[in-house]
């Protein structure tokens, strides 16, 4: 168990740090349409929606490594009060009622609007056309990712709750 | 499941999810899925994903946000805001509550640099609590005004929650940054008056550094240190704020530019590493994903939530309160200020936006000004108990001995202040729309 | 015979506009129409645009059935098939009459139907705003050779290939940004709508010059997508009801187009902005590189072929009789037109 949840948190900081840098690409994208407009005249054709469509991606594939590093916003200081073991059983239960729909919900509604977009080949309608399906493929993968890091902690969970057991 | 049975539901829910503990983003978007099956039927899930997708990702004017994150991240890497506060601090020394106005001051000029509350209330609580605890300085006064300047960051432009605002109401980016001004630096100047005035009162509070501490430095020498360290970020607010006012720049190209010159800042005071500027990637990343991911839950919230009838629900409870517009607009205010205590300000200007906005409009009120009041009243979000953000933040980094009690009743004082500017401002509404009209035409 | 008792059908449906574009008016106008003649049949809570989801999401939310029907302008679905583009309007081709006869009878009522029906939806065009204002600026615009060079805020894609090849460059901005790109100089001139539109969007009070006509969008049509499965739960009768309202709202709204373009061009006449024409041989360059990029545009999508072809193929049907009724004919008098040649070849 413990080493499933080592493997997903290796896999999740890997993800992370390898993405976190697309912050720096969007902003250079940005930069680079205020230069050719000031400098040629006219903005690109692509950097519009490039820089949305890095943006968009960037912040929902981060999602699980924040939440491995538990910085999305949570407010714990009514779980603080309480036992080691009821701690873990609130947190098996807010993951159960809460997540559980939602990912689910992410995972197929967000597939549906992927698959929708790919078989018809979707693409933005400016000057230049580009495919508008990877960044909605993102919604999925951001899923799976965010659900797996979310088995990782519940695993935790129960592995705290035994050993409270146990002593 | 009627639409009044369908508001109970989805904001129990929420307040269960809260008090559990459980991200806040989940406990929104678990609720709203929870909701659409409950009420108007899964039929409407896919609308969750169009919400998530249209209102969160697909957003050209929400790029602005991990941009001016970065801008934040490298500003607070480049070293200017301790420097900043270490001259300014020897400058004030002798003065009852000297440390504490030096908060104020450099607060607010990191304020228009940038705009993370949790990074500015980490960093004060670090270089200034510890000083003002050990030269005698009231607790309470001293973490208070640590908290509540350290708040000004995301009201004075340029600020993430003012660009969520424009994205969610017809009032542009420009506008808002130009009509917030006033109100933030209103509220700075409260602050330090109010530390001026408590602090001559009662001396005890903010006794001045002893003689010694100041001995070996010129005040010829320290101004010229604060020259340095306070020009460069002045070039950064001209720079930013400049750009977007004069109209050469959207506020994400704006931003874009601050990301520019925070790093040419960091360049030349940081300590230009590479290690460094990949950690600030990270971090800048990390507050990203924290903000957008509420915001992806606030917007399937809000989705089912409108779908099932819940506005509607609300909007008949503001309008049949007595006392007309003005009872109205100070219903909504106070609605603000109640959502505060539990939900964070993307989540309350994800609810409160789409409900409130309309009635607003209709009432012929001018919504940039009803907007900043929202803005200034969401200032108390961070220090209401009892999910005060910036209470947590300070308590984070604070030294032993101040306990959360004490960060209670700091933050009294400060709300006052605010609920005081808001008076200001509803009796002088010029404060609020008098730059814009005059910079931007409004 | 009593009548079967049938549970009463309730819609959920929204726009692309918010409340407070006119352009509104034209699905409202509908949906009233809907309620008065069908209304023991079906109820249609109408929401205004933004207020459910992103006008943007619409169309997907209408394919799955997530809401039943939603009023649009098909070009902003051009990206899932360029075939949009030309039942939305045409640059330099269709008036607003034209439209009409060619929805009504000349198959185009067909084509949207198969067009949208790819998507799982049904279509009642219900809205012809008929030629779009054109270039407005603080830079005069006099002839083609003023375009060369020039910064202008335009939405299409063949409405930026007939730009560019005039020399101009195209600006995409959204509809909030002309305003204040247009007062500080960021773009040389801007089309946003018809001039009703674009007095209420406060042009008047940033631009000085008007150039006109507005070649870039002859004519516009907007309408209603109705979810396939929830279009089938209804009676024949009652989707009887739906057509017709849609046929009386279409005809109203050409009148209603017409009447708040009267009223604009007024307000900006009384505002000192000044007009100017083309001259005759621009407009007939104006032809020729617009036909041009409609070979090249249909030619990327044999369903955009297709309803090009139909489109042209009316047009030449139609001169018989046209042509002889000058000057009392109800539509635009071209001979030169796109080649039907070209376009049959690619489709
Ligand atoms: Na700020
Ligand atoms: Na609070």
């Amino acid at each position: 168990m413990n080493a499933i949840a080592n493997v997903i948190d290796r896999l999740n900081d890997w993800f992370g740090r390898i993405l976190a840098p697309l912050i720096a690409v969007t902003t250079l994208v940005v930069l680079y349409d205020i230069a050719l407009r000031f400098f040629i005249g006219r903005p690109s054709d692509w950097a519009f929606d490039i820089t949305k469509m890095l943006f968009g991606a960037h912040f929902m594939l981060m999602a699980a490594y924040g939440l491995q590093k538990r910085v999305h916003v949570e407010v714990d200081i009514l779980k603080r009060l309480l036992s080691r073991k009821m701690q873990a059983v609130i947190e098996i239960v807010g993951y159960l009622i809460f997540f559980v729909p939602f990912i689910w919900m992410l995972l197929t509604f967000g597939w549906g609007f992927f698959s929708r977009s790919f078989s018809r080949g979707e693409t933005t309608y400016g000057i230049v056309a580009i495919p508008v399906y990877p960044v909605k493929a993102v919604i999925v993968v951001a899923a799976v990712a965010i659900l797996l890091q979310a088995i990782a902690l519940v695993i935790r969970a129960i592995q705290q709750l035994r050993e409270e057991q146990i002593s | 499941m009627s639409p009044e049975m369908l508001t109970l539901f989805m904001f129990g829910g929420l307040m269960i999810g809260l008090f559990m503990g459980h991200p806040l983003a989940f406990v929104l978007g678990g609720t709203a899925v929870l909701a659409a099956w409950l009420g108007p039927g899964p039929r409407i899930l896919g609308t969750i994903i169009n919400n998530i997708y249209g209102n969160a990702m697909d957003n050209y004017v929400l790029v602005a946000i991990p941009l001016f994150i970065l801008m934040a991240r490298f500003l607070n890497d480049s070293g200017v805001t301790e420097r900043m506060f270490d001259a300014m601090r020897l400058l004030l020394a002798r003065l009852n509550g000297g440390l504490a106005l030096t908060v104020v001051v450099v607060s607010v000029l990191l304020a228009a640099t940038t705009g993370i509350v949790g990074a500015s209330i980490a960093v004060m609580g670090m270089i200034a609590l510890v000083p003002m605890l050990k030269y005698g300085y009231n607790k309470e006064l001293s973490s208070g005004v640590i908290m509540a300047s350290g708040c000004l960051g995301i009201l004075i432009p340029p600020s993430i929650m003012l660009i969520l605002m424009a994205s969610y109401s017809p009032v542009s980016v420009g506008a808002l940054f130009a009509g917030a001004l006033i109100p933030g630096l209103l509220l700075g100047a409260m602050y330090a008056l109010y530390v001026l005035v408590i602090c001559y009162i009662k001396p005890s509070f903010g006794p001045p550094v002893p003689l010694e501490e100041r001995a070996d430095t010129t005040t010829g020498e320290l101004l010229l240190m604060l020259a340095k360290f306070v020009v460069p970020p002045m070039g950064l607010i001209l720079g930013v704020l400049g750009a977007l006012f004069t109209g050469i720049a959207t506020a994400t190209e704006a931003s874009a530019i601050g990301v520019t010159l925070a790093f040419v800042l960091f360049l030349i005071f940081g300590d230009r590493s590479l290690r460094t500027c990949y950690r600030t990637l990270i971090e800048a990343s990390k507050t990203t994903t924290m903000v957008m991911l509420v915001l992806v839950g606030a917007t399937a919230f809000t989705g089912v939530f409108s779908r099932g009838g819940g506005m509607q629900v609300i909007h008949d409870l503001v309008m049949a309160m007595p006392g007309g517009t003005t009872g109205a607009l100070i219903l909504m205010l106070f609605l603000v200020f109640i959502l505060g205590m539990f939900l964070d300000w993307t989540g309350i200007v994800l609810l409160s936006f789409p409900i409130m906005l309309p009635i607003v409009e209709n009432m012929g009120v001018d919504l940039l000004w009803f907007v900043v009041m929202v803005a200034v009243v969401l200032q108390t979000s961070f220090l209401t108990p009892p999910f005060g953000y910036a209470l947590f933040y300070l308590k984070g980094v604070a030294p032993r001995g101040v306990e959360t009690v004490d960060l209670y009743k700091a933050v009294i004082p400060f709300c006052a202040l605010i609920a005081l500017a808001c008076l200001l401002l509803a009796a002088f509404p010029r404060l609020i729309t008098g730059l814009p009209s005059l910079i931007l035409g409004y | 015979t009593p009548a079967l008792s049938q549970e009463k059908a309730r819609w959920t449906m929204t726009t692309t506009w918010p409340d407070n574009l006119s352009l509104i008016e034209i699905d409202r106008h509908w949906v009233e129409t809907v309620n008065k003649i069908a209304g023991d049949e079906l109820e249609i809570d109408f929401r205004a645009g933004g207020t459910l989801m992103p006008a943007t999401e619409v169309f997907d939310a209408t394919e799955t059935g997530s809401i039943e029907a939603s009023g649009d302008w098909p070009g902003y679905w051009a990206g899932r098939s360029s075939a949009f583009s030309p039942l939305a309007a045409t640059p330099s081709l269709f008036n607003g009459v034209d439209y009409l006869n060619w929805i009504l009878e000349w198959g185009g009522f067909e084509l949207y139907q198969e067009v949208y029906g790819d998507f799982n939806m049904v279509y009642l065009p219900y809205g012809i705003t008929n030629n779009e204002s054109g270039f407005m600026g603080r830079t005069k615009i006099e002839s083609l050779a003023d375009l060369e060079g020039k910064r202008l805020r335009l939405s299409g894609r063949d409405q930026g290939r007939v730009l560019e090849r005039l020399g101009g460059s195209q600006v995409t901005l959204s509809g909030g940004e002309i305003y204040q790109a247009v007062e500080r100089g960021v773009v040389d001139g801007a089309e946003f709508s018809t001039p009703g539109v674009d007095y209420q969007a406060g042009f008047a009070e940033v631009v000085d010059y008007w150039a006109t006509p507005g070649w870039h969008q002859s004519a516009s049509v907007f309408g209603v997508m109705i979810n396939k499965d929830a279009w089938d739960e209804l009676s024949e009768a009652t989707q009887e009801k739906l057509k017709v309202a849609a046929e009386a709202t279409l005809a109203w709204s050409l009148a209603w187009s017409e009447r708040t373009s009267t009223e604009g061009t007024e307000a900006f006449k009384e505002a000192g902005v000044e007009i100017s024409t083309y001259s005759e041989e621009d407009m007939a360059r104006i032809q020729e590189m617009t036909n041009e990029v409609i070979v090249e545009g249909a030619c990327e999508d044999p369903m955009h072929a297709k309803v090009y072809h139909s489109m042209v193929s009316y047009m030449q049907n139609y001169a018989n009789w046209r042509d002889v009724s000058v000057p009392y004919n109800m539509s635009r008098r071209i001979d030169n037109l796109p080649s039907l040649e070209e376009i049959e070849a690619c489709m």
